[in-house]
C-alpha cells in the first residue's frame, strides 16, 4: 500500500476517478437533501429546528475521522519518517479545517431554538473549538515552517497532540454534566434514532465523506505537481 | 405551501442558514482547491516547455528527468 501512494499510480488514480467521484458526491448530496428536508419528519421534541442534524452530525463526525488519520499517520510520519504520510496529512487537513467550521457554525445556529443561546462553554463545544484550534495551528505550520528541515516533526507533533483531544471530544458528553445531548448513533449498542431520520443522516455522511475524499484527492494532486516543479527547477 | 415549507413552523431561518453556510463552504474550498491546482498545473506545463526547449542540455540517464518526462506526457493525456 505504501509504494502505492508513493509512486504516480496514485495520481493517475486521482486524476482518473475525480469527475466520477464529483458526479456522484452531487447525486447523493440532491438525493440527501431531499430526504433531509422534505421526506424525513419533524423532531416530537424539536420540531424541525432538528433537521439541521444532517449537515451537523455528518461534519462533526467527518471532522474528527480526517483529525484522527491525520494523528495515526503523523506518529508513522514521525517515527518512520516517511514524507508521503505529511504530503497525505497536509492535504487531508483543509477539509477537515471547514467541516469542523461547518460542526461549529451549524451547531452553534442549532443551539440558539434549541438552548435559547448561540454559545455555551460546555465540553463538547468547547473540545470542538480546540481540535479547530489544532487544524487552524497544524495547516499554519507548513507556511511558518515551510524552509525549516523539521517542518515534518513539527506538523507532527501538533497533530499527535491534536489527537489526545479526540476521545476527549468523543467521551465529554458522558464524562461532564452538558448542554449538548449524548450520541444518538452508536456502532456497538442500539441506535436510539428512528430509521427516518437514520436513513438521511446517513446519505448526508456519505456524500460529505465523498466532498472530503474529493478535495483530499485535488490537494494531493496539487503537492505532487508542486514536488514536480521543484523538479524541474532542479534539472 | 411553499411558504409553510420555508417557514417550517418558525425555525426556517436557523435550518436554512445552516444549510446553506455549509453549501458556502463547500463552493468556496472547492473554488480554491481547484484554483490552486490549475495555478500549479500552469506552472508545470509552462516549465516543462522550457526543459523541453533545451532538452539536449541534459543528461537522459537521469533518474528525475525520466520522471518528471513520464509524468508530462501521462497529464497531457
Amino acid at each position: 500500500m505504501f509504494t502505492f501512494f508513493q509512486s504516480d499510480k496514485f495520481l493517475f488514480f486521482c486524476l482518473k476517478y475525480q469527475k466520477l467521484i464529483f458526479y456522484f458526491f452531487v447525486s447523493l448530496l440532491v438525493l440527501g437533501l431531499w430526504e433531509g428536508l422534505i421526506v424525513s419528519p419533524q423532531d416530537y421534541v424539536q420540531g424541525n429546528s432538528a433537521r439541521i442534524m444532517y449537515v451537523h452530525v455528518p461534519s462533526a463526525w467527518i471532522s474528527l475521522g480526517i483529525f484522527s488519520v491525520i494523528g495515526i499517520l503523523s506518529i508513522f510520519s514521525f517515527i518512520f519518517k516517511i514524507k508521503n504520510f505529511l504530503i497525505i496529512c497536509k492535504s487531508l487537513a483543509p477539509s477537515g479545517l471547514v467541516f469542523n467550521l461547518i460542526a461549529l457554525v451549524t451547531g452553534s445556529i442549532w443551539g440558539k431554538p434549541t438552548w435559547g443561546t448561540w454559545w455555551a462553554w460546555d465540553a463538547r463545544i468547547t473540545s470542538m473549538l480546540i481540535l479547530f484550534l489544532f487544524y487552524f495551528i497544524y495547516l499554519v505550520s507548513f507556511s511558518l515552517f515551510k524552509k525549516s528541515k523539521n517542518l515534518n516533526k513539527i506538523s507532527s507533533i501538533i497533530a499527535i497532540l491534536g489527537l489526545i483531544n479526540i476521545p476527549i471530544i468523543k467521551f465529554s458528553v458522558e464524562w461532564w454534566s452538558t448542554l449538548h445531548q449524548p450520541s444518538s448513533v452508536k456502532i456497538l449498542s442500539e441506535t436510539s434514532i428512528h430509521n427516518s431520520m437514520l436513513l438521511p443522516l446517513l446519505i448526508m455522511t456519505a456524500s460529505f465523506a465523498l466532498f472530503s475524499l474529493l478535495i483530499f484527492l485535488m490537494k494531493y494532486n496539487t503537492e505532487l505537481i508542486k514536488l514536480r516543479n521543484k523538479r524541474l527547477d532542479r534539472l | 405551501m411553499i411558504l409553510n415549507f420555508l417557514n417550517m413552523d418558525g425555525h426556517g431561518i436557523f435550518v436554512w442558514s445552516a444549510f446553506i453556510f455549509t453549501i458556502i463552504n463547500f463552493v468556496t474550498l472547492h473554488f480554491i482547491i481547484s484554483k490552486n491546482l490549475k495555478k500549479e498545473k500552469m506552472k508545470f506545463f509552462s516549465r516543462y516547455s522550457i526543459y523541453k526547449k533545451d532538452r539536449a542540455k541534459y543528461l537522459p540517464e537521469s533518474k528525475e528527468t525520466v520522471s518528471v518526462l513520464k509524468f508530462a506526457v501521462k497529464s497531457k493525456n
